[in-house]
């Protein structure tokens, strides 16, 4: 494997019906290795040892946002730099900029086509490591 | 395993998610109707909120899983609760209301099983619930990139029998003209994805329910050239005549359709 190919992803939503419908598109249609978590605070316990090359994390979520949980990760030295991408219904202008402004790379809209996402993901990684 | 048959799989997989979604509904709109129910007590804010975020959650995993139309119910359930949460107690006609939104979903579980797909007779029951709801109301949307205009319209317009919704991006807006009747579209030049100008030409062209609403372009641009088919029925140029020209225009849309006129 090219060492800059995405292959692990670490997915952070709240949502079981969007976490199934995201599994499906991220594994079987796009490859990947895929760690669910349901909560920002799941997300910090298993980051470490999961050891993500990408962090794809919903934007409303209950306790601890997607802002809040990536600005926790970014905390773990491990995952400093991680590149991040959120998902979010609410994509106005000043919105996408606040969350890249948090150290997302990119914002997808959601709701989003699971034959498409994972192709979208890999040109958004083919952009930022080409 | 190659790929057109992962995709296959995947593609089921999905299918059968989804069937599981809708299995799973009339639960989720019991929850919703208990929270419903539960508003005509509820002083605290507390089913209120409640209630908001089942539905908040149901847009969501109806959207993921391609059902547009139970969206579409739940984005208009969610403006009628928050509005009434901001202004007024949440009375028993209210109520009733929230309950019609709550048949519309059932229906669509059974159109969805059907797989029929054709969700139009949704779109006329929402646009009945509304001219119901606000007999002497019109229904406008706003669409513009900047709050301060947002703000400023709003503003104007305060005084008019106009409900408005607003929408910030062009493409979001334009997937609720393709699925919500509107009398009336008020729209900035540039806004996110699909500009004022692209919003305005895939009104026109699409054969959807709000074709021929009558649109007001509000753009810093004086003049435009635009196919006549396809040009907005008032240009209101930005600057200090703005406003008054805004109000005038939507009080005209106003007078037409109240005398039976060109209704939007």
């Amino acid at each position: 494997m090219n060492s800059n190919e995405l292959e692990r992803i670490l997915f952070v939503e709240d949502e079981a019906d969007i976490q199934a419908v995201a599994q499906v598109a991220l594994e079987a249609v796009g490859g990947f290795t895929v760690r669910i978590c349901s909560s920002g605070e799941e997300a910090l316990r298993v980051a470490e040892a999961f050891a993500p090359q990408l962090i794809l994390s919903d934007v409303m979520m209950p306790d601890m946002d997607g802002p809040a949980t990536l600005i926790a990760l970014r905390r773990l030295p491990a995952l400093a730099d991680t590149p991040a991408i959120f998902m979010t219904a609410r994509v106005l202008p000043q919105e996408v900029e606040q969350l890249r402004a948090c150290g997302a790379m990119a914002v997808i809209a959601k709701p989003f086509d699971p034959m498409t996402l994972a192709q979208q993901i890999k040109d958004i990684w083919g952009q930022s490591h080409a | 395993m190659n790929k057109n048959t992962s995709l296959d799989k995947a593609q089921r997989i999905l299918q059968q998610l989804r069937d599981n979604f809708l299995d799973e509904l009339p639960e989720r709109c019991d929850a919703i109707e208990e929270g419903i129910l539960a508003l005509a007590e509820d002083r605290e804010g507390e089913h209120f909120q409640r209630l908001f975020r089942e539905v908040h959650s149901l847009k969501g995993s109806a959207g993921t899983h391609g059902i547009v139309a139970i969206s579409t119910i739940c984005h208009q359930l969610e403006d009628g609760l928050t509005t009434a949460q901001a202004t007024a107690p949440h009375a028993p006609e209210r109520i009733d209301l929230y309950l019609r939104y709550l048949d519309l979903i059932h229906r669509c579980i059974e159109i969805a099983r059907d797989k029929r797909g054709n969700y139009a007779e949704i779109d006329q029951a929402l646009e009945d619930i509304r001219r119901h709801s606000s007999p002497h109301q019109l229904s406008g949307l706003i669409v513009e990139n900047s709050p301060a205009m947002i703000a400023l319209y709003q503003g104007a317009l305060a005084d008019q029998p106009v409900q408005l919704a607003v929408e910030q991006d062009g493409m979001v807006a334009l997937n609720r003209l393709l699925h919500e009747r509107f009398d009336l579209l008020i729209m900035g030049a540039e806004t996110r994805t699909l500009n004022g100008i692209g919003v305005l030409y895939a009104l026109r062209a699409a054969n959807g329910i709000n074709r021929h609403i009558e649109v007001i372009l509000v753009s810093s641009s004086q003049r435009q050239n635009f196919a006549k088919a396809l040009a907005p029925d008032v240009l209101v140029p930005r600057g200090p005549e703005m406003i008054p020209r805004l109000a005038t225009a939507v009080s005209g849309i106003v007078r037409r359709a109240r005398s039976g006129g060109r209704r939007p």
